[in-house]
């Protein structure tokens, strides 16, 4: 695979089978974070295309280093979509609408097995900083270890446990507010548009 | 957080309600796009000057010194235009090149008929630059804090250029400095099979044995000593086609150095003056070309006589000495002020715009010798990816649209 990463900058075929490759990955990635396919489907399109575009200005010489490099664009993709409030609203309306998220999940997180709905954990993540939503993200929904977190986003092996720990920390108290107070109104915490 | 928890979060999101099934045909779909993405990206020889070059041209550019400043500018079009050449031998010396976490060389640039530029360059990943040309002047670029900083002890001026509007991948995937670029390139030449190269055997150099490698390609020859004992390069010899025909040496390599993070620190030494200007980084567009075009005729009254590096060069040049010094030689320790650093950027980015375009494009210039105001006078012509009708710039800067290309004596294609 390293072999094909070094081809891929300057043959057509390789990069092709480098897209085989890493396509289902990136694709899961972005519906579990972005629950609409048909926005996952164009998002994982926008991570792809760019990659094609930039890929001779990729410096890395393995496998890891590129999906490192996708991991990276992909997250920065979907952060910048939902960057804005509507739009997390509207997915979450979408999905709820189409079933996906209308379901419940046994968790003691909030308390003894109390039941989490799907709606407001997704909620609940939207109310967090762009940062703490991608290494929730990366290590939840794309099953990164916490080392390739940190070269994803480009910080300190352990910023990453320290951040992940205090994000999952803010995600459990939303939800438990999201439990004694009703739903909450995504996009309203952060005060973006 | 406990282990009971983290297992409890990992389970909870394991049961994530969502199908990540791949569509097949979603997937073919956009298998041919991004291939046709990839494709474009590659078009033979298609030229894309680097951001950080023109803006590292930029940022150390002194009126009196253009000359030198062409070197420089033409020196980063050269590495950044250049394509892939390989050879099985090199595999050893160039991987370990490309793993070197950081590096220090000296650089020699010299062009026909001009001053031969001397500098001192060091690296350290991730990707911090720092050259210290002969005289003093200092040049530190981190790419990643969108930075370039140049300090001129004669002067005590510290001209800082701050990227803006730079995509965030970016600030990871570009190639920021010379010595990343150079190490792109021959990754890419030992791993493409098309690509030529001779083997020029052994020769003494500095006292030593160092095997030769020459990468033969068609504008831009390159050739590399390596040390068979190190399997590092201690010599790299670039010659970039003229007229003018401008060679760089890199050599004295020392490759995992011990390098001082305090050198590539964008801070401002106390007692230095600041000047600040901004650069876009984004995608330049059609109209940056136009708007770079109108600052230049108006100051100059005349176009460049082509569009080479050095002819750009030495066309800003001009500009800057017509505009802002009404054409009057000034002191060579004159350091720029700001709002020549922001009409040398924004120089920069229309002229970025040219010389990225496609070899698809049959992009030609025409204008050395045109008259600004002539609506009669095509001057530049493109044809925009994926449109089949030309884009024609007369000397007035009027654009029309034309189904073929004008017929105008001496016009140039930008790439063969």
């Amino acid at each position: 695979m390293d072999d094909l990463v070094k081809q891929a900058r300057f043959d057509r075929d390789a990069f092709g089978r480098l897209f085989d490759h890493f396509y289902p990955a990136i694709l899961a990635y972005c519906v579990r974070r972005l629950l609409v396919r048909a926005i996952a489907e164009d998002v994982t399109s926008e991570v792809f295309l760019k990659v094609a575009a930039r890929i001779r200005e990729f410096t890395g010489s393995t496998a890891e280093d590129f999906r490192r490099w996708l991991f990276r664009i992909a997250t920065n993709e979907i952060n910048a979509h939902l960057r804005q409030s509507i739009r997390r609203r509207e997915l979450l309306e979408t999905a709820a609408r189409m079933g996906t998220i209308d379901s419940a999940v046994s968790t003691s997180l909030i308390a003894d097995d109390a039941p989490a709905d799907w709606e407001d954990i997704f909620r609940a993540l939207g109310e967090l900083s762009d940062r703490e939503q991608s290494i929730i993200s990366l290590r939840y929904f794309a099953g990164l270890k916490h080392n390739t977190i940190a070269d994803v986003l480009g910080i300190e092996n352990g910023t990453v446990r320290v951040a992940l720990s205090r994000a999952l920390s803010k995600l459990r108290e939303h939800l438990r507010e999201c439990e004694q107070t009703g739903h909450a109104t995504p996009g309203d915490v952060r005060g973006d548009t | 957080m406990n282990k009971h928890q983290k297992d409890d979060w990992d389970a909870l999101f394991d049961r994530l309600p969502v199908d990540t099934s791949v569509d097949e045909e979603h997937g073919e779909r956009l298998k041919k796009q991004v291939l046709a993405a990839y494709d474009e990206a590659h078009s033979p020889r298609s030229r894309r000057l680097a951001i950080s070059r023109m803006g590292e041209f930029l940022m150390r550019y002194k009126i009196p010194h253009w000359t030198a400043a062409a070197i420089v500018i033409a020196g980063m079009i050269w590495l950044t235009q250049q394509t892939a050449t390989p050879a099985l031998a090199l595999d050893e010396v160039v991987d370990n090149f490309v793993k070197a976490r950081s590096a220090r060389y000296d650089a020699v640039a010299t062009m026909t008929g001009q001053p031969t530029q001397r500098m001192k360059v060091y690296y350290l990943e991730p990707r911090h630059s720092r050259q210290e040309l002969e005289g003093g002047h200092i040049n530190i670029v981190d790419w990643q804090a969108g930075k370039m900083v140049g300090l001129n002890p004669d002067t005590k001026t510290a001209t800082v250029f701050n990227f803006v509007n730079l995509p965030a991948e970016s600030k990871a995937g570009l190639q920021t400095n010379q010595f990343d670029v150079l190490r792109l390139s021959l990754q890419e030449a030992v791993a493409d099979p098309n690509a030529k190269v001779e083997s020029l055997g052994e020769k003494e150099l500095d006292g030593r044995t160092v095997v030769g490698f020459r990468f033969r390609q068609p504008v831009q020859p390159m050739t590399l000593w390596a040390d068979p004992e190190t399997k590092l390069p201690v010599r790299i010899e670039m010659t970039m086609a003229g007229p003018p025909q401008m060679q760089i040496v890199m050599s004295n390599y020392e490759f995992n150095v011990e390098l001082d993070e305090s050198l590539f620190s964008t801070e401002i030494p106390e007692g230095y003056n600041v000047v600040e200007a901004e650069f876009d980084a984004s995608t330049p567009t059609e109209a940056d070309f136009i708007a770079t075009l109108t600052m230049c005729t108006k100051g100059s009254n005349k176009f460049p006589t082509g569009f080479d590096a050095a002819a750009i060069a030495q066309y800003v040049a001009t500009y800057l000495v017509e505009t802002y010094h009404q054409g009057e030689p000034t002191a060579k320790e004159q350091a720029p002020t700001a709002d020549q650093m922001q009409d040398a950027a924004k120089i920069g980015r229309g002229f970025q715009f040219a010389l990225s375009l496609p070899v698809e494009s049959d992009a030609h210039y025409a204008g050395h010798g045109a008259k600004p105001g002539d609506a009669d006078q095509p001057v530049f012509w493109y044809k925009p990816t994926g449109l089949t009708k030309y884009r024609v710039i007369y000397a007035d800067l009027s654009i029309k649209e034309s189904d073929s290309a004008p017929e105008v004596d001496g016009a140039k294609k930008l790439l063969e």
